[in-house]
């Protein structure tokens, strides 16, 4: 009796979605792809050592041996592009994930209970709204010093309201379904209902909202550590690294913000284009 | 009379927002490692009178609450505290800088308007022609990029390959400013334009295929005044929540743009006191710009029901 939601469940979350997502969202998927695989076996594909100074060769456009040139100190692009993926890519990841955790029993719970606490926690959320990221960031970072993990903790806290609220949202619908009523009456408890069948309902829309944040968090985060209060230099990572390509630009060298700033775009277009097609594969635009 | 009554409940709502922000802001200050007078001075060694009077100006020696409410007390009289790296009142160094940042939001939230409204229109009513693949594509990537990246392609762009534009200082005069702060108000402005480009694409597009609209037609109106009186002016509902948080959004922004040209902002100015760990600036700029935020967002709640009378009914029951 009760395996019956879940195959449906199952149906809808699976084959259906993903043949559905379009060329640009097939595109962005497999973009996304690439990207995580780089990162993972960044130190195995980078050329060289990203943070091997050369001081004879700064500023050295392209060649065999450094493919999209060296920056003011020699260091190789590629390289310092390929390990710099790892932060860009992870910190974002770990932000929507700590979201996620936190906002997804906050929905449920409020969209199970109603009443007095489903008031409260709206209430909550409009106050986290209120509070841009960036902000409650760098006011965690004034407090706890910069760095990556300050970041993390304040974006995620500021993200979480938009995963909770389109849960909420959903979940309060999904619980006046004949499923749920069905369970009930057969006397499931909450976290079984719930964990069973209610989130993995909505997984579809939760993993949509997830890699929409992605992208905006990403954003947020390059930003912070663009400002210097997040990951710090010499390590590479794509915000840092349009930070420090700034004096270049200057002087007639824009590679290296260039290059950062365009691995950023890309990654934040497929991340978006992806989110929307997952979201609302019948009303995107862009459709392929 | 259904307006004054949601405008009221709003306007509680901004007062305990802000309440709440305080709190988190003051509050900060004691979660933070170390005693609050070490993260108030950063650390710093200071002479002994120097500590008595941060005490004092912090009423350290109190109850929380009490202290809360002698700071909050002391915010709202306009007393800021003193900067601890400059020993000048705190609301001297922001009001010298308060102006750059006000430019700058207003002029970005201007060019969001009327290029980001004025682009979707034109593909909502192209739709499917060259012109809406360009500008899709171009929304599409607009989105996508921060203000800071943004803000290195024109400095290289304008500044650099063309000699258009100063890179760097926010000018005296309005002519001045408005030619210093061209480059940085594009880039804080851009991501904005190309969501709210998108956003009116999709909401004038659904109106366009709405019976009314086709009624309209039938009786021989005229199609520019169809096009204002019944696509644009419903499809203002969701450009003004939306384009609204956005526009508050651009406050927050301010800070990495203020930064990525060097200018003499708010923005800056907070991420040089996060820097030189003068933490007095920190919470009085952060708490000025989220009350900005909060003040905007509300503003536009307030308009939203000004163009959606429907809003206040549903605004009522909650």
């Amino acid at each position: 009796m009760t395996s019956l939601p879940t195959v449906a469940s199952l149906r809808r979350f699976g084959s259906v979605r993903t043949q559905r997502l379009g060329a640009m969202g097939k595109a962005s998927a497999t973009t996304i792809g690439v990207l995580a695989l780089i990162a993972l076996f960044a130190p195995l594909i980078a050329p060289h050592d990203p943070n091997a100074l050369d001081l004879l060769h700064t500023f050295a456009g392209p060649s065999l041996a450094h493919p999209l040139g060296t920056d003011d100190t020699g260091r190789d692009l590629l390289s310092r592009l390929i390990i710099g993926s790892r932060t860009s890519l992870l910190g974002p990841l770990l932000v929507v994930w700590l979201s996620v955790l936190l906002g997804i029993p906050l929905a449920i719970t409020s969209a199970w209970m109603r009443g007095p606490v489903d008031a409260a926690v709206s209430r909550l959320l409009d106050v986290l709204f209120a509070f841009p990221g960036i902000l409650l960031a760098i006011l965690l970072i004034a407090l706890f010093g910069a760095g990556l993990p300050s970041a993390i903790v304040a974006l995620a806290i500021a993200h979480m309201p938009y995963i909770a609220r389109v849960t909420r949202a959903a979940a309060i619908r999904e619980r006046e379904l004949t499923y749920v009523q069905a369970l009930r009456v057969q006397g499931f408890s909450f976290y079984r209902i719930c964990g069973r069948h209610l989130i993995p309902n909505l997984g579809s829309l939760i993993i949509a909202q997830a890699t929409v944040s992605f992208g905006y968090v990403m954003v947020d985060l390059a930003a912070i550590s663009f400002l210097g209060l997040g990951v710090q230099p010499p390590s590479a990572d794509w915000g840092v690294m349009v930070a420090s390509g700034e004096p270049s630009i200057l002087e007639g060298h824009p590679q290296q913000s260039l290059y950062a700033g365009i691995m950023i775009v890309i990654t934040v277009c497929a991340f978006t284009i992806l989110g929307e097609r997952l979201a609302d594969p019948d009303r995107t635009p862009l459709a392929g | 009379m259904r307006i004054v009554s949601f405008a009221a409940g709003r306007l509680v709502g901004l007062a305990v927002t802000l309440l709440v922000m305080s709190v988190i802001v003051y509050g900060g200050l004691y979660l933070a490692p170390g005693n609050p007078v070490a993260v108030l001075t950063g650390g710093r060694p200071l002479p002994h009178r120097t500590i008595v009077a941060i005490e004092a100006q912090y009423g350290l020696n109190k109850p929380f609450f009490f202290r809360y409410v002698d700071w909050l007390g002391k915010i709202l009289s306009g007393n800021l505290g003193k900067s601890i790296v400059f020993r000048e009142n705190v609301s001297t160094l922001i009001a010298a800088r308060a102006g750059t940042t006000a430019f700058l939001v207003a002029y970005a939230a201007l060019l969001i308007i009327v290029f980001g409204v004025v682009l979707g229109l034109v593909s909502a009513l192209r739709k499917g022609s060259q012109t809406d693949a360009v500008i899709l594509g171009t929304t599409t990537i607009g989105i996508a990029t921060p203000s800071f990246v943004a803000a290195i392609l024109m400095i290289s762009i304008f500044t650099l390959g063309l000699h258009w534009f100063p890179a760097i200082g926010a000018g005296t005069g309005i002519v001045d400013r408005l030619w210093h702060l061209t480059l940085p108000s594009v880039a804080l402005a851009m991501a904005g334009t190309a969501y709210v480009a998108r956003l009116t694409r999709s909401a004038a597009s659904e109106e366009l295929q709405r019976e009314h609209v086709d009624t309209a037609r039938s009786r021989g109106i005229p199609e520019p005044l169809v096009i204002r009186r019944h696509v644009l002016r419903n499809a203002l509902i969701p450009i003004t929540t939306v384009g609204g948080l956005t526009v508050a959004g651009l406050i927050a922004g301010s800070v990495v743009v203020e930064n990525a040209f060097a200018l003499n902002g708010l923005g800056s100015y907070l991420v040089t006191s996060v820097e030189q760990k003068d933490f007095p600036v920190v919470q009085a700029i952060a708490l000025i710009l989220v009350a900005a935020f909060v003040v905007v967002n509300t503003i536009v709640d307030i308009l939203y029901a000004l163009v959606d009378p429907r809003v206040t009914i549903v605004g009522a029951s909650r």
